[in-house]
């Protein structure tokens, strides 16, 4: 097991004390009725095996982005606990990583954990250049010479299918889809065992997609790391994914195989988000 | 024909009493059933035909048993090694290790990703067991040209050729890498006689090999060539 979530929630905002047992999918709402806080996750249980493509669909605001945040730490967690096999304790056991401080965060992304943004400006620094970006973690992983990590900046590079020729550049002067590229080649320099993707080709013209989806599919078999991949389209959970988790109201209301999940939804809201495409 | 019925100690695969039934919610929660009370036993090296009238659930078996639809009752136990295992009842990671390893699936229509080459599409599970790329496409050439697939199409995606085409893709890629039970979903249904012989005696060799086949056949002749036994879904659905 690589990551296991345990009754994970998280609340936006001031809470009353009985905002997550007044709301998820059974209450028919995330925001408290008391006090008007969010629950935009409501104790979620959830795990992720080795080289296993986990994803995750639902309307927008049932809480997807939060709960990969949540994981990356780029929110805090309200309750609940995530056992992360790569961050272990002194008792070689795995930590919570609810609980990591910054340094140990730093430690986790630079070298276990990655997440693509949809928007690439959360992901990239713009000041830096391509190479730039790539290079900063390259470092983090423990490079010090300087024709070494320009290699492997160029190596992530061509990896991703980017123009070496304008690995000088800064981010601002790609496409759409090449931001995406230099995220995700950002992202395996961190040699991920775990790669979040939220929304990870949304806006991209359809053809963009499909080269970028292609890579990541690739990448994936080749490097054999897990992924969790959100996404509101079912195309793309189709294209990627081996389970498929469903959320709405920050609860998941259906998990299972994908081809199942899509060929045989059980719960009503799935079989609604279903038959809209068919 | 001997109808099975009789449970074997040897079996590769039982299944018992399977039930399967749809819930619609948005069609006012209606009921429909695909199939009840499905039992039946397959040994090592046995090709067993799924019978029956349009209708009447025999894809939905093969389905619930690959876990396409979730199972409603019953069991599906697979030995494996030592290991006996229900399919019906293990989790999502555990069944995607048994479909990597034990259980292949020829469905009905081609279910592949756009731009892949028909050779790849083939070589693929070679690839997944770790084989090179170049022996794993040289393999794959070699069984799209005893299936009668012209040269010129396989550097293209499958999902430009005809139905017949398409089958034949379908199943090489199913039994290029045979693993040890298989489902196939009416694989002779569009295919001329010299194709469908080959692909019958292609299913013979498997037998030999020990492959322990559960197949829906479209022509109950070519059904009869092949199978072992038969399973009449009708027959012995209560
Ligand atoms: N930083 C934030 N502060 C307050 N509320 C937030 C914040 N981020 C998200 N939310 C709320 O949490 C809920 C879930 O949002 P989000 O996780 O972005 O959903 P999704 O990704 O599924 O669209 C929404 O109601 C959203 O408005
Ligand atoms: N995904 C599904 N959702 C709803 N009903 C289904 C589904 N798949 C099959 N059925 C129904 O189950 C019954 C059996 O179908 P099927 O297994 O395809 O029969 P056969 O292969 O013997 O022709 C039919 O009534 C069919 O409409
Ligand atoms: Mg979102
Ligand atoms: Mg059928
Ligand atoms: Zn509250």
């Amino acid at each position: 097991m690589l990551l296991e979530i345990e009754n994970l929630s998280k609340v936006y905002g001031k809470s009353c004390g009985q905002c997550i047992a007044l709301t998820g999918d059974d209450m028919g709402t995330a925001i408290c009725p008391v006090c008007g806080a969010v629950v935009a996750v409501n104790r979620i249980n959830l795990r992720v095996e080795d080289n296993e493509v986990l994803g995750i669909v639902g309307e927008s605001g049932s809480g997807k982005s939060t709960l990969l945040q949540l994981i990356y730490r780029d929110t805090k967690t309200t309750e609940g606990k995530m056992f992360f096999r790569e961050m272990q304790g002194e008792d070689g056991e795995p930590v919570d990583i609810a609980g990591l401080n910054m340094m140990e965060t730093v430690l986790m992304r630079n070298t276990m954990m990655a997440m693509i943004y949809q928007n690439p400006r959360l992901g990239l620094n713009f000041l830096f250049s391509g190479g730039g970006n790539i290079a900063e973690k390259v470092i983090a992983a423990g490079q010090r010479n300087y024709e070494d990590i320009r290699k492997s900046a160029c190596y992530f590079f061509e990896k991703t299918d980017l123009p070496v020729s304008r690995i000088d550049q800064s981010p601002e002067t790609f496409s759409g889809g090449q931001q995406q590229r230099i995220q995700i080649a950002k992202a395996l320099a961190a040699s991920p065992r775990l790669l979040l993707l939220d929304e990870p080709t949304t806006g991209l013209d359809v053809s963009v997609q499909a080269q970028i989806l292609d890579m990541i599919r690739v990448l994936q078999k080749e490097l054999s790391f897990s992924m969790i991949v959100v996404s509101h389209d079912l195309g793309v959970i189709r294209h990627l994914t081996d389970i498929t988790v469903v959320m709405r109201n920050g609860s998941i209301v259906e998990q299972g195989l994908t081809d199942q999940v899509l060929e045989d939804p059980q719960h009503v809201y799935t079989q609604l988000l279903v038959s809209s495409v068919l | 024909m001997i109808m099975q019925t009789s449970p074997s100690s040897s079996y590769r695969l039982r299944v018992s009493k399977l039930s399967k039934s749809f819930t619609l919610h948005n069609r006012g929660a209606i009921e429909i059933e695909a199939f009840s009370d499905v039992s039946f036993c397959i040994d090592p090296g046995e090709l067993l035909a799924l019978t029956g009238p349009s209708g009447a659930g025999k894809s939905s078996v093969l389905k619930t048993i690959y876990r396409t639809y979730k199972p409603g009752s019953g069991q599906v136990l697979l030995q494996r090694g030592g290991q006996l295992v229900d399919l019906a009842a293990c989790s999502d990671s555990e069944m995607l290790e048994y479909r990597r390893a034990d259980i292949g699936f020829v469905t009905q229509f081609l279910k592949i990703l756009p731009r892949v080459s028909a050779v790849d599409v083939v070589a693929a599970p070679l690839v997944a067991l770790g084989r090179g790329l170049e022996n794993a496409r040289a393999e794959a050439v070699d069984l799209l040209r005893r299936l009668y697939i012209r040269e010129d199409l396989f550097s293209l995606s499958p999902l430009t050729f005809s139905g017949g085409e398409q089958q034949r893709v379908n199943i090489a890629r199913g039994v290029i890498a045979p693993k040890k039970l298989l489902l196939l979903d009416e694989p002779t249904a569009s295919l001329d006689d010299k194709s469908a012989a080959m692909v019958l005696e292609i299913l013979n060799n498997l037998k030999q090999q020990g492959i322990c086949i559960l197949a829906i056949f479209h022509d109950r002749q070519r059904m009869e060539q092949i199978a072992d036994n038969e399973f009449n879904i009708m027959e012995y659905n209560s």
